[in-house]
């Protein structure tokens, strides 16, 4: 006879169960999968396989297109960061004050809005925008006396104007979290630093940013994995053009695999990302856990 | 074995009851399709399986199609690739010519050449078949025909009769040459007061099948003639990719590059002309222009153009070849091609059909899309297509907008479809 605490053990694990089966079946399998792939060529039809050790490894790591799209990718992750987060958590600051009700709805909605449409849509109208000669932009632009600029068509510009798009558009989720964050800290310790005479920088520089300084390091961890599984937004932009001046590894992997046809290659490189992930995250949480660390002292 | 046995059942089956499609079944199966989005496809695949219901009233068509981004042909053929590969593979298969060889490779479609020998409706349809087109259709590797025709488009020169007019610019000749062409893009090319031009003469194809005119009427091409050995180094190739460059960053009478076909830039009356083939028509009717022409792409050594035709095939491992083959006559045949021809997305590859005096009668001078059809090349579609636009997309893009020179781009291109030519062989 079981007791109490088995039975209620067993319960759990049944109660689990669903969401292990489906994590099995749609994450740890097909990661078990590419990693075997990455070590072997296999035709995609007959599923006819030969392991080839690690020269899908060194094909990628010689191959200086996909050096290129590595540095491409964390162009973008430290632009996006800081524009999503560095950008995002000014304007919550600015938003954190007493505002008429109505204007800060407004201004926060303003914020949100583009969190909410999809990103294939906005893609696309932001492709228009950009067209150099017949867009938007450079028509205000030529209107106001100024040249074109090259926008999507200028390899040292292409990368720049996707990180602007994807500011717009993602900033607003990070500015919801920030502005969450900063009316979480406690009254009683902004009154206690009003009372000792603390004012505006002051306020911020040591009773703010401390004590948000975790959700900062979250939102800085969560842009960083998005900005390196990058790919739709610039699939519909460019499509990694001009050249290759905004292919991101991703990019480069789906190309390797399907365009190229091979897999190995392909999972190889799923493989560095992975790892590539895997160190970005650990060193962004053992910075949190520093920081929180020296925040209890 | 099997798939051998399954053609000659369907020979078979063909053979003993010539009047297929006049009784009505009771065979119960479900047939998959997968074909390519476009409005054309999608009205012609749902008219065919009604009309496929009243013969086989316990058939299911189960009909889905794959989005084509922007011309990218490439993406297409892997996304059919990738459902066979999943075990999932459609009864019937419908492609572009892009992707005849590149599916083709996979050795799972039928060779439909003895189907086609044992069905007069289906030998009614080829006999009315440009000759030029049918040799583009079987594969360059194997011999085969993998797909039975349906469709097909050429590119042509849109031009805006209006524009022209204002200009008092005459109207292209059907012999005019690229120095003619640059002439009148010049003359269509309007700058206001502050320099800023408002009315660009061309718009440069920024789409892979677009772009192959401006090669093949200076005899040249990303490939050899078998679609193996590139042929990028030959001088009229870097020839032609310099007259792009300079359309767009000598002379200014073109948009800078960016890949699309140009049809919006040309209904908003930013372009005078583009270069497209009959799919556009609709859209730029829908627009409201009316005063609309068409003419031969412009030459330099040799008058000609590029040509792509859509079949569909039948995979091998179908447990419903004559069924497969029957919903298959039903949708490429005489209601199809009546189909695409009213509705002008594509060019019925039936001749009788894309001659009609209501198919003909807009834009200006709309005979040239069918008298093209002879002599018109087929677009290189090697078996490792993807890869090839991939790369040839990649080298246009930043040489086309001025970001690297024509050496480089030659040699990358080169280096890199070597390469690609030889893993593909």
């Amino acid at each position: 006879m079981a007791t109490l605490q088995q039975r209620e053990m067993r319960a759990g694990y049944l109660f689990i169960l669903p969401a292990y089966i489906i994590y099995l079946a749609f994450l740890l399998l097909p990661m078990l999968a590419a990693l075997g792939l990455s070590f072997a060529q296999m035709d995609r039809i007959s599923w006819d396989i030969e392991w080839v050790g690690f020269e899908n490894f060194e094909w990628i790591l010689s191959d200086p297109r996909f050096w290129k799209t590595f540095r491409n990718t964390f162009y973008f992750i430290s632009m996006a960061v800081i524009g999503n987060v560095g950008l995002g958590l000014l304007i919550a600051l600015a938003l954190d004050r007493a505002i008429p009700a109505p204007i800060l709805y407004l201004l926060r909605l303003a914020y949100f809005l583009p969190v909410l449409v999809s990103l294939a849509f906005v893609s696309f109208i932001w492709k228009f925008l950009y067209s150099t000669d017949l867009g938007v932009i450079n028509y205000f632009l030529r209107q106001v006396g100024l040249s074109n600029v090259p926008w999507l068509t200028s390899s040292s510009m292409a990368m720049f104007s996707v990180v602007i798009m994807d500011v717009w558009k993602n900033m607003g989720f990070f500015i919801i979290i920030f502005l969450a964050a900063l009316q979480g800290v406690p009254r009683r310790l902004m009154e206690a630093a009003s009372i000792d005479g603390a004012k505006g920088w002051t306020v911020l520089r040591r009773i703010k940013i401390p004590y948000i300084a975790p959700v900062i390091l979250f939102c800085i961890t969560y842009a960083t994995i998005g900005g390196l599984q990058v790919f739709d937004s610039i699939k519909i932009l460019t499509d990694g053009g001009p050249g290759d001046a905004t292919r991101s590894v991703v990019m480069y992997m789906v190309s390797e695999a399907f365009n190229v046809g091979d897999l190995g290659t392909g999972a190889a490189s799923a493989m560095i990302l992975f790892l590539t992930i895997g160190i970005v995250v650990a060193v962004q949480f053992g910075l949190v856990r520093l920081l929180s660390f020296k925040g209890r002292q | 074995m099997k798939h051998l046995l399954s053609t000659l059942t369907l020979i078979a089956g063909l053979t003993g009851s010539a009047a297929i499609a006049q009784v009505l079944s009771d065979e119960t199966a479900t047939i998959k399709i997968t074909q390519w989005v476009a409005d054309d496809v999608l009205a012609a695949t749902e008219a065919a399986i009604e009309r496929f219901a009243e013969k086989y009233p316990n058939v299911t068509i189960d009909a889905s199609y794959v989005p084509v981004g922007a011309g990218s042909w490439g993406e297409y053929n892997n996304a059919v690739i990738n459902e066979v590969a999943a075990g999932n593979a459609p009864d019937i298969v419908g492609a572009a010519i892009e992707g005849f060889e590149e599916l083709g490779a996979t050795g799972v479609l039928m060779n439909l050449e003895q189907i086609v020998a044992t069905d007069e409706d289906a030998q009614a349809v080829m006999a009315g078949i440009e000759g030029n087109m049918l040799d583009g259709m079987r594969n360059k590797g194997t011999g085969e025909l993998n797909f039975f025709p349906t469709q097909w488009n050429n590119i042509v020169m849109f031009y805006n009769k209006d524009m022209f007019d204002a200009a008092g610019v005459d109207y292209p000749a059907s012999d005019w040459t690229w120095d003619d062409f640059l002439t009148t893009a010049q003359a269509l090319t309007i700058k206001d007061g502050s320099g800023n031009t408002t009315q660009f003469g061309y718009f440069v194809p920024g789409f892979n099948f677009g772009i192959q005119p401006w090669f093949f009427t200076n005899s040249a091409s990303i490939l050899d003639e078998a679609w193996v050995e590139p042929t990028v180094t030959a001088p009229e190739y870097g020839e032609s990719l310099q007259f792009l460059s300079d359309l767009i960053n000598t002379h200014g009478v073109a948009p800078a590059y960016e890949p699309g076909v140009g049809t919006e830039k040309f209904t908003a009356g930013q372009v005078a002309m583009f270069s497209a083939g009959h799919w556009p028509v609709p859209s730029i009717r829908d627009a409201g222009m009316e005063n609309v022409g068409v003419q031969h792409m412009p030459m330099n050594t040799v008058q000609t153009t590029v040509f792509g035709i859509g079949g569909l095939a039948i995979t091998k491992d179908t447990q419903n070849a004559e069924l497969a083959w029957a919903f298959l006559t039903e949708l490429a045949g005489d209601e199809y091609q009546q189909g695409l021809a009213d509705g002008g997305a594509s060019i019925p590859s039936v001749r009788a059909y894309a001659t009609t005096p209501e198919y003909v009668a807009w834009p200006d001078n709309s005979e040239i899309f069918y008298e093209t059809a002879a002599t018109a090349l087929p677009v290189p579609s090697p078996s490792n297509f993807a890869q090839v636009q991939e790369i040839s997309d990649r080298y246009l893009g930043t040489f086309l907008n001025g970001e690297v020179s024509l050496e480089d781009t030659i040699s990358g291109m080169d280096r890199e479809l070597q390469r690609a030519m030889a893993r593909a062989q």
